[in-house]
């Protein structure tokens, strides 16, 4: 593996438009299906361990009757300056060259300092054995591991995808095209408000995207550089 | 003042006293053994059963991701300086009167560092897996990632555990030696083992000082890195309010506080349990309240600047956290823990009667420790409990499991602290005669 | 220069490490690969198979992603007209109605008319015992299924036919209020597109369109390409109704009026857009001044609770805008004056003159697909119509009912009794594909396929620009015993009458209706297409030609609404609400069930929403339970202190409280259903869920809520933490 560079073909991002956002949460089963992710149940979802990769955060403004509630939706930002990176003792959480923030499964001990340190609580953690009821677990997508009590997981950004679109690209012997990775929550986002692609291309679709002058980055201001672009909404 | 003579004929009993715990076992005693090893086997059984189901066992969930163990692991660590500090620091400033307490809070250091240790085990998910931590060589080349303030941790606590465990052997052998030539049976060739064929003579002497003179020194550095590594653990992270630079000097001092406070109550007990009124003597809590004064206001002051800091910043994400304690959900152990490990020190210890007082100084001990564990468990939660989104705002109250384990630990530590009793003589018996014959010299 | 944290912690780190660890960042790389982490793991090689999902009617198309013939993830197709690639939360979930684990397997009788106990029987058994029925029962036989459309629809109709028996569509979703007001207004033309992409300026009159509403993705799609899809232009959104839905939380301005006065509402907006702001217009004012004529617009303003300057802000907005839209639904159809007042919604359509124009309201004819709509020859089930059936079944006769995959009895509210029209019913089969509280009253369960293991066809329920026919194929072998629901009933009209309908299998039938279309073409030709259509997932070749109209306007009535139960006694509106993850039917998923309600943030359960002033009011907190009163029942359930919603008004989320759906669903959380009193829509007969009013009461107790903002975290016995207010 190189290192990570400008030099690199890719560098991935994504763009989240608030002003389409609807809060729909098709984007949220459609990563539950993509990867794998488990139904933890009623009794772990009230003691607050239910698992989302991606989840709509819900922001109560003002009051009855000039109330409005603000949706934003909050995935692994996939920081290029990853506070959950350097304090992983067994190198579990780790950045790839194309600036994802990646997570070895088998490599984790389930310290859980990687949680602690990631300012926007995306990290998600397995503190029981996933279960499916039979057949559920036909639908297990075999790209993606399962993963087991005591490990840290988090979005990928649906890095199986990435890899099967290289794949295919390498057998072209081409570079992958602005649009042909399409994360599981990207495709299904049925008002198009997140968008997916190559920031290391100025031209794809995120890169121009992200110049908008409604952008901005979550909690930019810690510095960890985040790769996830928010749009503002006009209402 | 006892003449020269006088010290010399005293001697055979001084002997006696201090060898006696190691011989004779009481029903009490086996009592007491019995209860502790119930408790251990409780604590064991529901680790296992963590180990086994999940370590969901805990009501740990996002964004509480460190909880009750991580707390213990800091507040069993701040234990461990009782006995680098007294014995380090005292011996360093030469202060006589170190000479009875030095060894009962040696003794502490080893146990509780190992108690600490076992705390990281009992919060590792994946417990098994726990050896990826240590750089050992194979084939796919993976080494522990040293960026981790975790990685500092474990290399500075296996250095602060070896250094202590020769730093608690040094000034044994001479007693090895002593108890080798007074007790019978099963003991006798293990003494002779580990008293190295002392014999006494001049040389020995000089050499086991001048060990002794370089080794001080040093663990007194290892004790103030080993904490404030452990500060960093904190420090390091984005976390508001961990991530502030006095963090490190600020569990230094909490450390020395919660030791000396143990110490205290290691005396005490030592001293009821065995009559040695005429070695542990009034002056000597005495002495110890005296260093609980510097410590509280040392501390109180790093608190009040980092919390002044806060309030004046404004910052919102952590004045929730203030907030929170002052006011919100953690109000109640706030308050108690101001109570236990600052207001009660500064007002009662500042007063020299109380300082004479043991059975005052025991409860003194018992409530500094319980305040610095609350301490640990406040510096831990709440900032957890509120991070920056709002949305994840939760709670946190440990489970049974949690309890039942850390209790277990607990336990365990009386219970080593218990046995090791039977077997090490609990006062440094040559240092004590030292420290007569030093006084009788003047 | 600036040291960032990291970079310091890094020379930290290398000056420590520099034994162990050559360097840093780079060395990084060097080590983990050989760790196999995912973004190594080779892609395994998949089989798609483009579909059409069959979970409600809006009939999106889909590609199923398959390996070693399981069914792993379900997309939307990019090509198809309907959702542009796109798909909701339950289209998303579709595979675990799939792999349901509590499926039904293969056909089963019941032990006796009483018991519940069902023995599993053979194909050949079940058709025998059903056939025998139809041809015993003199005629009285009635057909309840979801609505289905293209040649199931088309089977369906013939079968009943011949056997003389008589079809309903039944869908709690329906919005059957609409489609009369439609139907009164413009003919029996079907569901219209409402073109939000093309609109600049929407009020929306309850019209649920951002949740479960008529075809959900498709409005999704359209809303999003309405805010940003056009370079220049932003639309803006004003949405009616007394909560703040999903909807509502993405207006621009939400509009929070009185239970059932949407209507009058409407009525005061045409009257200021015909008397002050019609200059545009001044032609049309005769054809209006029937509907918008005579309206005192200060009753309105005291009567809806909306300020009479908001209205003339709305009509200002409105005039002002190039492609003004007005839609209604959800809530403005759930009152007793639900038809009138969708009537005169619609009416402002008309008066804005955007009828037919794009960003308006447009109808399309299609000559190839005749639309789901187009003939209104199968009639909706509504509750009143299912009372007229109850009596019908009251006399001794004969007579036989057959459900197919819908569940009247648990989503029609119990004080109307429909489980007493299976009791009464000498024969009752069912088709679904669990054991749903409606199946559990058969005599006979004859489990179809589910639509990924079918075959099948679909027209889109709403007007469509190009001409749109979906398909269905089995993207898996089926998993079970279980049968495609056409070969059952080929089967039993086979078994009733012998050589009535020629076909050997639906999938036959379909191949032949799908290949006669394709014109008289050779055979190799017609396969090739066939095989074409299937690969695409369907064909939407040709624009559908626009329809024009010209809307019908006889003097319409606009009672007002009429509310069940004292006012003094029952201070509260119950508002009941489709849930918006699972909406009437989607319980049973755990996908869904674990889905946080965007709003709320509750999962797997049932809550009751109460403005945060009334609860002070009441003492009541967030969590606590609290006991909701009509003048029929009473329920419990824990309270979620919700900002957005009418002081007047307490909300419940409708969709949970199963008695047997599944082990995910059943005995979990309560339907508010329970509490409905009897009041209809006066012209389409459907029941009025928003007529119902209560009381609360508190109980003291405190029940489990369970959220994902801010979890009031059960400490496992421990001690009891109290939730942590929410951030408002
Ligand atoms: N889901 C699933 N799991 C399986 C199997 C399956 O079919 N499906 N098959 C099972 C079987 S049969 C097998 S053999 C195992 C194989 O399982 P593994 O051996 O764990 O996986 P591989 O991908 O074969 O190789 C492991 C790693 O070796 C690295 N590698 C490549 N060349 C070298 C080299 O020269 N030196 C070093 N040190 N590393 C190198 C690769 O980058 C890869 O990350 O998987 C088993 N597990
Ligand atoms: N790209 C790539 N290629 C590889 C490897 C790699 O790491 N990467 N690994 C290599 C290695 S180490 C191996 S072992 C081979 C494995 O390659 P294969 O031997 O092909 O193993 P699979 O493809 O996992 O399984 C073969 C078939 O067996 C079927 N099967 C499963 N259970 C049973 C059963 O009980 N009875 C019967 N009759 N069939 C069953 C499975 O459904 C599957 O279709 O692949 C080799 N090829
Ligand atoms: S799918 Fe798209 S619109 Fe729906 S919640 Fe997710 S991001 Fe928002
Ligand atoms: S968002 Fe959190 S988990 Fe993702 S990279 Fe940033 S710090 Fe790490
Ligand atoms: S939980 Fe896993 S990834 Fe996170 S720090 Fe611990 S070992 Fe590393
Ligand atoms: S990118 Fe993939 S992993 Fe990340 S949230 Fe979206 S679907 Fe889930
Ligand atoms: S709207 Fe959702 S459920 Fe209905 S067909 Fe489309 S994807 Fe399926």
């Amino acid at each position: 593996m190189a290192e990570a560079d400008e030099k690199e073909p890719y560098r991935w991002g994504m763009v989240v438009d608030l002003d389409r956002c609807t809060g729909c949460e098709s984007c949220v089963v459609a990563c539950h299906a993509e990867n794998n992710i488990r139904i933890s149940g009623e009794q772990e979802a009230a003691q607050g361990r239910a698992i989302n990769w991606i989840r709509i955060e819900r922001y109560w403004e003002g009051e009855y009757p000039n109330v409005t509630a603000k949706f934003i939706p909050v995935l692994c930002q996939h920081c290029g300056n990853a506070p959950c990176e350097p304090v992983c003792p067994v190198y579990a959480a780790y950045h790839t060259p194309e600036g994802l923030n990646a997570q070895v499964y088998n490599r984790c001990i389930g310290v859980r300092y990687c949680g602690n340190n990631c300012p926007y609580v995306v990290r998600q953690f397995n503190w029981f054995d996933p279960h499916w009821d039979a057949p559920l677990e036909s639908q297990l997508n075999p790209d993606v591991t399962v993963r087991q009590n005591g490990i840290m997981e988090k979005c990928t950004f649906c890095v199986q995808r990435i890899r099967k679109a290289k794949e295919q690209a390498d057998l072209e012997g081409r570079h992958i095209r602005d649009g042909e990775v399409q994360p599981a929550c990207v495709q299904t986002c049925p008002t198009s408000a997140l968008v997916f692609g190559n920031r290391n291309d100025p031209e794809s679709r995120v890169s121009v995207m992200a110049r908008n002058d409604r952008g901005f980055r979550l909690l930019e201001s810690l510095g960890t550089d985040p790769a996830v672009t928010y749009l503002k909404r006009l209402s | 003042m006892a003449t020269r003579d006088a010290v010399w004929n005293d001697m055979p009993r001084i002997n006696r006293d201090l060898l006696a715990p190691l011989s004779g076992l009481s029903g009490r005693y086996l009592l007491l053994v019995a209860c502790l090893a119930a408790l251990v086997a409780a604590g064991a059984g529901a680790w296992l059963y963590q180990i086994e189901t999940g370590i969901g066992q805990t009501n740990m969930h996002a964004p509480i991701f460190w909880s009750s163990y991580i707390a213990s692991f800091v507040y069993w660590i701040g234990v461990s300086h009782s006995g680098t500090f007294i014995s380090g620091v005292l011996r360093l400033t030469k202060a006589e009167w170190r000479r009875p307490v030095t060894r009962i809070a040696e003794l502490m250091t080893i146990i509780s560092v190992l108690i600490a240790a076992l705390c990281v085990f009992f919060h590792l998910g994946r417990v098994w897996r726990w050896y990826y931590l240590i750089p050992y060589p194979n084939q796919r080349e993976i080494w522990p990632d040293f960026r981790s303030p975790l990685m500092w941790d474990a290399t500075a606590i296996f250095t602060y555990a070896t250094a202590s465990t020769i730093y608690l052997y040094l000034p044994l052998i001479p007693d090895f030696a002593l108890a080798r030539d007074r007790v019978e049976g099963w003991r006798k060739p293990l003494y002779s083992l580990l008293s190295l064929g002392w014999k006494g003579s001049q040389r020995e002497w000089e050499t086991l000082n001048t060990a002794i003179r370089i080794i001080t020194p040093l663990i007194v550095m290892v004790m103030i890195s080993v904490h404030s590594i452990v500060g960093w653990d904190f420090g390091m992270s984005l976390v508001p309010g961990w991530h502030t630079s006095i963090i490190a000097p600020y569990f230094v001092v909490g450390a020395v506080h919660s030791g000396l406070g143990m110490v205290a109550i290691g005396l005490y007990v030592v001293r009821r349990t065995y009559g040695w009124e005429p070695y542990i003597r009034r002056e000597h809590f005495d002495k110890i309240g005296k260093l609980l004064v510097v410590t509280t206001l040392t501390l109180a002051y790093l608190y009040f600047a980092d919390q002044l800091t806060v309030w004046y910043g404004k910052k919102p994400d952590e004045m929730a956290i203030l907030h929170s304690l002052m006011t919100g959900d953690y109000a109640v152990p706030f308050w108690a823990m101001i109570a236990l490990i600052y207001v009660f020190p500064l007002t009662l210890l500042t007063n020299p009667t109380f300082r004479a007082w043991p059975a005052g100084m025991l409860c003194m001990g018992i409530g500094i420790n319980i305040g610095m564990y609350i301490e640990r468990a406040l510096i831990l939660v709440p900032p957890l409990t509120h991070p920056r989104l709002t949305y994840q705002w939760s709670q946190y109250f440990p489970s049974w499991i949690e309890l039942t384990i850390l209790t277990g630990a607990l336990a365990l530590a009386v219970l080593l602290y218990v046995l090791l009793s039977k077997f090490v003589p609990l006062i440094s018996i040559w240092e004590e005669k030292e420290g007569r014959l030093h006084a009788a010299a003047r | 220069m600036k040291i960032k944290r990291r970079t310091w912690m890094k020379a930290a780190a290398a000056a420590m490490a520099s034994a162990a660890l050559p360097g840093c960042k780079p060395q990084v790389h060097k080590l983990v690969p050989y760790l196999l982490p995912d973004d190594e793991i080779v892609p395994g090689v998949a089989d798609w198979y483009a579909s059409t999902c069959g979970e409600c009617s809006a009939g999106c198309g889909v590609l199923v992603r398959t390996m070693e013939g399981r069914a792993k993830k379900i997309e939307g197709n990019p090509e198809h007209p309907v959702n542009q690639g796109k798909l909701c939360a339950r289209g998303q979930a579709a595979v675990q109605s799939l792999y349901h684990p509590d499926r039904l397997r293969e056909p089963r009788e019941r032990h006796g008319k009483s018991s519940g106990v069902f023995e599993p029987i053979t194909w050949e058994e079940a058709i025998g015992a059903i056939a025998d029925q139809l041809r015993s029962a003199q005629g009285r036989i009635v057909m309840i299924s979801r609505p289905l459309s293209g040649t199931s629809r088309a089977l369906l109709l013939e079968f009943m036919n011949m056997v003389g028996g008589r079809l309903y569509w039944y869908d709690p979703a329906a919005d059957v209020p609409l489609r009369t007001a439609l139907g009164l207004i413009f003919g029996n033309v079907g569901l219209p597109q409402y073109d939000v992409a093309g609109a600049d300026y929407l009020i929306s009159f309850g019209a649920p369109f951002l949740e479960q509403w008529l075809s959900p993705v498709s409005y999704g799609v359209a809303y999003g390409r309405m805010r940003q899809g056009r370079p220049t232009v932003r639309g803006r959104f004003v949405h009616i109704e007394p909560r703040l839905s999903l909807t509502a939380a993405n207006a621009d301005r939400w509009i929070p009026i009185r239970p059932g006065t949407e209507g009058l509402l409407a009525l005061g907006l045409g009257h200021i857009l015909l008397t002050e702001r019609s200059d545009r217009r001044a032609h049309q004012r005769g054809r209006f001044e029937v509907l918008f004529g005579g309206v005192d617009l200060k009753q309105v303003a005291t009567e809806t609770d909306v300020p009479t300057d908001e209205l003339r802000r709305l009509a200002k907005e409105c005039a002002g805008a190039r492609h003004p839209l007005v839609i209604g639904g959800g809530s403005a159809c759930s009152h007793t004056n639900g038809t009138q007042s969708l009537i005169i919604i619609n009416g402002l359509n008309a008066l804005l003159g955007n009828i037919g124009q794009p960003g308006g309201v447009r109808f399309y004819q299609s000559q190839t697909y005749p639309h789901q709509g187009e003939d209104q020859t199968v009639p909706w089930l509504t509750e009143r119509l299912a009372q007229a059936l109850l009596a019908e079944f009251e006399s001794g006769q004969r007579s036989v009912l057959l459900v197919n995959e819908c569940n009247p009895v648990f989503s029609m509210p119990p004080v109307m009794h429909i489980d007493r029209l299976f009791a009464r019913a000498s024969f009752v089969a069912s088709f679904g594909p669990l054991l749903d509280e409606s199946a559990s009253l058969a005599d006979i369960v004859c489990p179809s396929h589910h639509w990924l293991e079918g075959w099948g066809d679909h027209m889109p329920d709403t007007a469509m620009p190009v001409e749109t026919a979906s398909l269905q194929q089995p993207a898996v072998s089926q998993l079970y015993g279980t049968r495609q629901l056409g070969d059952i009933v080929l089967d039993l009209a086979r078994a009733v009458r012998p050589g009535c309908l020629p076909w050997k299998s639906f999938a036959e039938l379909l191949k032949h209706n799908w290949t006669s279309r394709f014109g008289n073409s050779s055979l190799a030709e017609q396969e090739r297409e066939w095989v074409s259509s299937l690969q695409q997932g369907g064909r939407w070749d040709d624009d559908a030609k626009p329809l024009s109209i010209t809307a019908r306007w006889t003097p319409t009535r606009l009672d007002p609404a009429s509310f069940m139960g004292d006012e003094r006694q029952y201070p509260f509106h119950l508002y009941p609400y489709p849930s918006t993850t699972m909406g009437h039917n989607g319980a049973h998923l755990p996908w869904l069930q674990e889905l946080p309600d965007t709003l709320t943030t509750a999962m797997w359960g049932t809550w009751v929403e109460i403005n945060p002033a009334t609860a002070a009011s009441y003492g009541i907190a967030q969590g606590d339970i609290v006991r909701i009163q009509s003048s029929l029942g009473s329920i419990e359930a824990p309270v979620v202190l919700f900002p957005g919603i009418r002081p007047d008004v307490v909300a419940m989320p409708v969709g949970q409280g199963h008695t047997s759906y599944g082990r995910y669903a059943t005995g979990r959380g309560v339907d508010p259903s329970q509490l409905a009193v009897p009041a209809f829509d006066q012209e389409s007969g459907a029941f009025a869920t928003g007529a119902t009013r209560v009381q609360i009461e508190r109980t003291g107790r405190r029940g489990r809520l369970v959220l994902l903002q801010q979890p009031a975290v059960e400490a496992s016995g421990l001690i009891q933490v109290d939730p942590v207010k929410p951030i408002i």
